[in-house]
């Protein structure tokens, strides 16, 4: 898997990073939302963004409304990962495109759920919208 | 000093071995989170000293502990998320055929813990199966813990408890704000009933369940009880009711009384019927 | 006044704590600080404006500060420098913050974290102490408070319309 680390801070960019490595997944990172589209413009797609909301020049919520424009970008998995956790704030970014979202804090076993119910981790069987199946199907933005 | 790789692999037989445990090449990052405290508490050093006590002499309490750390916090939604999807895609649908005329439904989570199973299979039911509306559908979490009980009445969950595995659409969905945690709203707490019950003893009458879900419980029990647990499973179902286990578990070996059904890349038991 | 001190309990406060410990800084090992230790503290902040007004403030005492951050980093803490020290402590006083911030009437921001000097009560903002808790090694606890500003909030009227 590849995947976009997408958060202004250093350490939790490093934090997440390190989880993905664990599953053997080949991480970028980007400071912000605008080198977040550059870093997508540029090269290959990776299958997985990790966008935190509060970020200067572009927050989350941006990048995520940017890139699900692009239909050339369908296949990218979006998850928010961040302390915004009112729950108008998740409707707002599920509403947005967002795939999945995490709430700050949270444990690494907590990331690895959160990936296997968008088919990206554990033993998947190809059905990656299980969280959206489990969820209803009409609440999830990640209509792929 | 961190554990070493020849620790996991130890624990891994260990488990494997002692438990039906198939602990993934993935979860080493868990060995030294969960056994630490263990090795501490027992007075030792480190995990590596801890291992080593297990592996020089088989201590059955040190194991248990062992055991314990490491497969409790697995608590989350939808926990491995397959089960569901079978629910979803094909015993729900087989038993709401089988029942149409009675319209009647019972589900039982026979390990429930502070009772995300439960509400996890109430989520299901609600935002999958519309066709229920007016059916009479029984939705009951045991365990032997009162206290855990007390907890899965209550439905309240802490952030980190919630971020195990529940789709975020169905947080905004089906909980509200409790301080800093999250609680299952009423209109689904209500459909849910939560009592003591101890598997390993005889069991009282109660209805027959079209779906048990027994996961992960089993591997508490000697062989012996996990037989009469099991026969006496088949005869709490429906026919052709379903029996759920965990991952990694079965009943073949110890009883007959099940056919196995593979579907959403999952094993379910369905009772043979007499 | 009563109902925002309700939002923000020692109870809600202390959890949140006890969270972020458990998921971040649970490899933290208690360490005896050296007695000229003690006296030195990092301390910080970000400021919470829109519906309420207010800070969230995380103190330090060293070297608890530079353990935090080997924590969530798992780096030694010899390797790391002041600035790495300073974003992971930035990014706990943001997730703490984060989480008092849903407990709070809507719409509020958060301020970027900022290294201060500890805050006190009054002053121009009016400063009221809401919640504090200790949490950690009890010879080297990390103590959070959550103050409200009581003097700002008839001025949050043009900062509280840009978000949503």
């Amino acid at each position: 898997m590849r995947a976009l680390v997408v958060d202004d801070s250093r350490t939790m960019r490093s934090i997440l990073s390190r989880s993905l490595a664990v599953l053997g997944a080949e991480v970028e990172e980007a400071e912000d939302g605008a080198v977040a589209l550059s870093r997508l413009e540029a090269g290959a797609l990776p299958d997985l963004a990790l966008v935190d909301w509060n970020m200067p020049v572009m927050d989350g919520l941006t990048f995520v409304r940017e890139a699900r424009r692009r239909p050339e970008w369908r296949s990218l998995t979006i998850m928010m990962v961040t302390t915004e956790g009112e729950y108008d704030q998740i409707a707002r970014a599920m509403a947005a495109g967002a795939h999945e979202y995490l709430v700050k804090p949270f444990t690494a076993e907590a990331l690895f759920d959160k990936l296997e119910l968008l088919g990206l981790a554990g033993s998947a069987d190809g059905s990656n919208d299980a969280g959206a199946n489990l969820a209803g199907g009409e609440e999830s933005g990640g209509g792929r | 000093m961190t554990s070493t790789a020849t620790d996991f692999a130890f624990l891994r037989a260990l488990l494997y071995d002692r438990a039906a445990i198939a602990l993934g090449e993935d979860k080493e990052y868990l060995l030294e989170a969960r056994l630490r405290p263990v090795a501490r508490d027992l007075g030792l050093g480190s995990v590596t000293e801890l291992l080593d006590q297990l592996r020089r002499a088989s201590n059955g309490t040190v194991e248990r502990r062992v055991v314990d750390a490491m497969t409790t916090n697995e608590t989350s939604w939808f926990r491995d998320v397959h089960p569901f999807e079978a629910l979803r895609r094909h015993v729900l649908p087989d038993r709401i055929a089988r029942n149409a005329a009675r319209r009647q439904l019972a589900i039982w989570s026979a390990a429930c813990s502070s009772g995300q199973e439960l509400y996890s299979v109430a989520m299901l039911l609600d935002s999958g199966f519309p066709e229920l509306d007016g059916w009479s559908v029984e939705l009951v979490g045991t365990d032997l813990s009162s206290e855990m009980v007390e907890r899965a009445r209550l439905g309240r969950f802490s952030g980190l408890e919630i971020n195990r595995g529940l789709p975020a659409a169905s947080l905004v969905r089906y909980f509200e704000r409790d301080g800093a945690g999250h609680r299952v709203r009423e209109e689904l707490r209500r459909r849910c009933r939560f009592d003591t019950f101890n598997l390993a003893r005889p069991w009282p009458l109660m209805v027959r369940f079209d779906v048990i879900l027994l996961r992960n419980v089993l591997i508490y029990f000697d062989n012996e009880t996990k037989r009469r647990v099991l026969d006496w499973a088949r005869r709490q179902l429906a026919p052709g009711g379903y029996l759920m286990l965990g991952s990694g578990e079965s009943p073949l070996g110890l009883t007959d009384g099940y056919q196995p059904v593979t579907v959403a890349s999952t094993i379910v038991y369905q009772a043979k019927e007499e | 006044m009563s109902s925002a001190t309700e939002l923000v309990s020692t109870e809600s406060l202390e959890e949140i704590l006890q969270e972020v410990w458990s998921a971040y800084l649970a490899a933290l090992e208690p360490g005896a600080p050296r007695p000229d230790e003690r006296v030195h503290e990092l301390t910080v902040t970000v400021a919470v404006r829109g519906a309420w007004n207010g800070y969230v403030e995380l103190t330090f005492p060293q070297p608890a500060a530079r353990l935090a951050a080997a924590a969530m980093l798992l780096f030694g803490a010899d390797e790391l420098s002041e600035r790495d020290v300073q974003d992971a402590i930035g990014e706990l006083v943001n997730i703490v913050g984060g989480n008092v911030k849903s407990l709070l009437p809507s719409p509020t921001k958060l301020s970027l974290p900022a290294v201060t000097t500890r805050l006190e009560h009054d002053g121009d903002e009016g400063l009221r102490l809401l919640a504090e808790v200790a949490y950690g090694p009890s010879d080297t606890p990390v103590v959070a408070r959550v103050w409200r500003a009581t003097a700002v909030d008839g001025q949050e009227g043009q900062e509280g319309q840009q978000a949503q």
